[in-house]
């Protein structure tokens, strides 16, 4: 209790403070921060276990990798040494690769911009005013995240199949030679890519245009620009900023080629290299931020001549502009439509073949039958390693929430002279490539003599989560009125009680929504999972390791299952959300 | 936790003697500037205190100062002789209604109006919540939460919330911003009828003026981080004594004038070439260059340049402008500008050797002059003032005092 009101009472002892240094405890800053032990003790758990299990592994990894490995060395023993070499060893014999990650990634990007956009232009413009539709649509963009990433791909493997219907069809049309293939090419990877990568990219520019006023494009009108005119330089260049957004966190993924690979694409590549790791291909993500697609981006016009003549009408402008006008009403929601599809078939395909009288291989369709959601367990180890996500994921968000909503409320209430670097810290791990996450922290552990299981999991989960529950909380912290904590002590309540009867009932939403998000990351986390679990199956690790012989349907069951009641919940959020407010709309 | 302190509550009649809020020289200075400097305070319990001046005077960080939301850097904060400075905002016996009024959204509006109750422990919380919230007109709403009432009505649950504690101060920040015009003018009515019923010591912070004078018993003009004059409305109107003052309570006329003597109570002033009086006991200086001020309304102005009928001889020579004892003399001007507002004309007019001078004329039927007509101006010299000739003219002038 003393160290709870020790923000506020510091003066309590000594009446009539006579600094004149402006140092009386208490004290705020222009931003209406606190200085105070209490902020300090809020965000050191969380940062020691950063320092703990980010930090360190990652340095850690960094220093080995300018390490050399003395003659006649085990494997894993290294000595201490500054070999810049290194890097120039990789750069020779994995440039293809590198190459191939990056030119990947970029296609991908542009891909997904622009399949996206007309998906954030549809949602965030065109549905302005439909509340409930606009909430389901935005719904279904992050509605992939809610699949198994894992079912996903391989549902795109069997969609873009030798056997299957994608490419009957191209060679029936001739799009493909008889002997071409889909899969195992960089169409498959960069297909799968972009698909991945699409609410990522199209999440920011929807936040963007949804802030847009729309009364600046009734400007452009009004200033004689028709409407591609007024797309082109008003509308897109603003939209840019979520444009820009989208690319450093879509190449963030790009780890994920790691499993693109995979089922879809080439073999993964085994490599024993300097650090004895085996690696399956080179970590590629952390694309500097300054990759730009190649668009234009005219912010201005300068307005031609002296004096401003609007342009002439006749039949033919008359023309094009009805030209322009349909086809505008027309393109974004048949180009939104087709995304939408995009998105959501192979979380179809996953559902649909949830029915299949598969046996031990999903691979063809053989029958229909509720057999398997009757018996979701029927096959073994399904539903173990559900039991195990499950539960690590329970956990891990328990432990992330707690200590990152700590981190979150103190970094935006209370001042500290490290801030900056404490944001950085924070926002760090979201920037770091999984492989690179995974890889360091199982150094750390085999160094640590762990052993690898739930244990190791439940700390790799967690420390990846904090990360994505800070910058949610944070978000809720920074929107509340701190004048309310002001008016709660106004009126008689210690510091502890107005955190329990206005602070914390008031970012409840944020950290309720932070906590689902955590749990969310954990559940389908494969990569770092990988690295760290040694014997233990988690939900996706079973998934990947069983499609090499065959992923029993009951997966399918578990997946779409996933899906449907995550789906429900947020959708039932919505609408409660959206009853509640027409509630308070009808005084 | 220990009980709060609170001194026994006032009856009814507001019989509160020995709870008067006095602040100390009480200062807070920012790294970058100082806000409060060196305030000398004594507010008197059960009155109704305003505290006005322009943005940034410095009065809502004295307001959170005896709040407890702000440490004072030095000074001293005290209520009925009981030394507040280094209490925590929620142990000490004062409540604030804030600006945007900060209900909490995740209660009920009975429930914020018996918050403060609650967490002093107090018995029948509930009822007296709800007794409150009927001194507000609002007993019907206690169920609602904060979204769905108007401006208005939340502005009356914060005060309720305020009110219900009856403490020994209640702080006002400027509560009647965020309402439109008409609300706001029932607002004020509806806080002075409070206050006298409850008779709680409130301390109003506005940057509006004409709200200031209208409530407030007392009001002191802060301009930054000082006090520049305190006093009831009526004096500080009728006796600016700076010219931020004169400028920010309604208009004023400033002219710069040279003291050429004195005589039978009266200086005798020179404002270029023209001949001008000033009573002694309403001039702070009496030498040297000094500012004349006069009020637009006190201003007569008749058309033509017709010189009125002469006064029983007093003084030999010309008569001045400002008459003494009543008398009236003119000036001659040009009208500049007529602005029609309803009911009153404002002019501008431009009198020889002094320069523009506004007049506020009311409304008795046919408009006095037009824009270029000629006219003289008369006032009693009695209405008058005299200021430090060293200040700023427009000092106060076009801020926001509405």
């Amino acid at each position: 209790m003393a160290l709870l009101t020790g923000s506020r009472s510091v003066g309590a002892g000594a009446a009539g403070t006579d600094t004149g240094a402006g140092t009386a405890g208490g004290g705020e800053d222009s931003a209406g921060r606190r200085r105070g032990r209490i902020g300090y003790l809020l965000i050191l758990p969380g940062f020691i276990f950063m320092l703990l299990f980010f930090v360190l592994p990652v340095f850690s990894l960094l220093a080995t990798s300018l390490y050399v490995k003395p003659e006649g060395a085990d494997v894993g023993q290294f000595a201490p040494a500054l070999e810049f070499g290194n890097y120039a060893v990789v750069l020779q014999n994995y440039w293809p690769a590198i190459v191939r990650s990056f030119g990947f990634a970029l296609i991908a990007t542009v891909a997904a911009l622009v399949i996206g956009y007309p998906m954030a232009y549809l949602v965030a413009v065109r549905l302005r005013e439909h509340k409930l539709l606009k909430g389901i649509l935005l719904v279904l963009i992050i509605a992939p995240f809610f699949t198994s990433f894992i079912l996903r791909t391989q549902a795109w493997k069997q969609i873009l199949a030798d056997e299957g219907p994608v490419v009957g069809v191209l060679r029936a049309v001739s799009l493909l030679p008889d002997d071409g293939r889909l899969t195992a090419t960089a169409f498959a990877v960069i297909c799968g890519l972009t698909y991945n990568f699409l609410p990522f990219m199209a999440l920011p520019i929807y936040a963007s245009l949804e802030r847009m006023d729309m009364r600046l494009i009734e400007a452009g009108g009004d200033l004689y620009a028709s409407p591609l005119e007024t797309f082109r330089r008003i509308t897109f260049p603003l939209s840019l900023p979520g444009g820009h957004g989208g690319h450093p966190a879509d190449l963030h993924p790009g780890h994920r080629r790691l499993c693109e690979c995979g089922p879809a694409g080439q073999q993964p590549e085994h490599h024993h290299d300097w650090a004895g790791h085996r690696f399956e291909v080179l970590p590629g993500g952390g694309l500097p931020g300054s990759v730009r697609p190649v668009l234009p981006a005219h912010a201005g016009h300068p307005v031609p001549g002296p004096a401003v003549r609007a342009p002439l009408r006749n039949q033919r402008t008359d023309v094009r502009d009805s030209m322009q006008q349909t086809i505008g009403r027309w393109l974004i929601p048949v180009t939104a439509g087709l995304a939408f599809l995009f998105l959501l078939v192979p979380i179809g395909y996953v559902f649909a073949f949830s029915f299949n009288d598969a046996g031990r291989t999903n691979l063809t369709w053989r029958g229909f039958t509720l057999a398997n959601w009757q018996n979701p367990c029927g096959a073994p180890e399904v539903c173990a390693s559900l039991a195990n996500s499950l539960q690590i994921g329970a956990v891990s968000t328990v432990l992330a929430t707690a200590l990152g909503t700590a981190i979150a409320v103190g970094l935006v209430r209370y001042r500290f002279r490290f801030s900056a670097t404490a944001n950085m810290l924070i926002f760090l791990p979201l920037a770091t490539p999984e492989v690179v996450l995974g890889a360091s922290l199982l150094a750390q552990f085999l160094n640590l003599g762990a052993e690898l299981g739930k244990g190791t999991l439940i700390i790799a989960h967690t420390m990846f989560c904090i990360s994505f529950v800070v910058v949610t909380v944070k978000a809720r912290v920074a929107s509340l009125d701190p004048k309310l904590e002001e008016a709660a002590a106004d009126l008689y309540a210690s510091p502890l009680q107005a955190f329990w009867r206005v602070t914390f009932p008031l970012l409840l939403p944020g950290v309720m929504a932070a906590a689902l998000l955590a749990f969310a990351m954990s559940f389908d986390d494969f990569i770092i999972t990988n690295f760290n679990s040694g014997s233990v199956d988690t939900f996706p690790k079973f998934i990947y390791v069983a499609a090499t012989r065959g992923i029993p349907a009951q997966a399918n069951v578990i997946g779409s299952a996933m899906f449907i009641v995550s789906l429900l919940v947020v959708i039932g959020g919505q609408m409660i959300s959206h009853r509640r407010a027409k509630v308070l709309a009808a005084r | 936790m220990a009980a709060i302190d609170l001194r026994p509550e006032p009856d009814s009649r507001g019989e509160t003697s020995g709870q008067d809020l006095v602040l100390s020289r009480l200062s807070k200075r920012f790294t970058d500037f100082t806000a409060v400097d060196g305030l000398d305070l004594v507010i008197p319990s059960g009155s109704f205190f305003a505290l006005l001046g322009p943005s940034g005077c410095g009065k809502t960080t004295t307001l959170r100062m005896i709040a407890g939301l702000e440490q004072p850097t030095s000074g001293t904060i005290s209520i009925g002789g009981r030394d507040i400075t280094g209490t925590t905002p929620h142990r000490r016996p004062v409540n604030t209604v804030f600006q945007n009024y900060a209900l909490f959204p995740h209660m009920s509006v009975l429930d914020n109006v018996g918050f403060g109750l609650k967490r002093r422990k107090v018995r029948d919380a509930d009822a007296q919540a709800k007794a409150a919230l009927e001194l507000v007109e609002l007993g019907h709403l206690g169920n609602r939460r904060p979204a769905q009432l108007s401006g208005g009505q939340q502005q009356r649950v914060a005060l309720a919330r305020a009110v219900v504690n009856r403490p020994a101060v209640l702080l006002l920040d400027e509560p009647l911003g965020a309402l439109d015009m008409k609300l706001r003018r029932q607002m004020q009515t509806e806080l002075k009828k409070i206050q006298t019923e409850v008779g709680l010591t409130f301390v109003h912070v506005t940057h509006d003026q004409e709200e200031a004078m209208t409530m407030a018993d007392t009001v002191a003009v802060m301009n930054n981080g000082r006090v520049e004059q305190m006093g009831a409305p009526q004096e500080l109107y009728e006796l600016p004594r700076t010219a931020f003052v004169a400028n920010f309570l309604g208009k004023s006329n400033l002219m710069q004038a040279d003291v050429t003597g004195e005589s039978g109570g009266y200086l005798q002033l020179n404002a270029g070439g023209q001949h001008l009086q000033v009573r002694l006991d309403r001039a702070t200086d009496h030498a040297g260059r000094v500012l004349i001020g006069i009020r637009p309304e006190k201003l007569r102005m008749l058309p033509g340049a017709a010189v009125p009928p002469p006064v029983p001889p007093a003084a030999p020579g010309r008569l001045p402008a400002g008459g003494a004892e009543g008398t009236e003399a003119a000036l001659r001007a040009v009208v500049l500008d007529a602005s029609f507002s309803g009911a009153s004309t404002e002019y501008l007019v431009e009198v020889e050797g002094i320069g523009t001078m506004g007049v506020f004329s009311q409304n008795r039927g046919a408009a006095l002059a037009a824009p270029g007509d000629r006219v003289s101006l008369s006032w009693d010299a009695d209405h008058a003032f005299g200021l430090r000739g060293d200040e700023d003219r427009l000092a106060g002038a076009g801020e926001d005092g509405l």
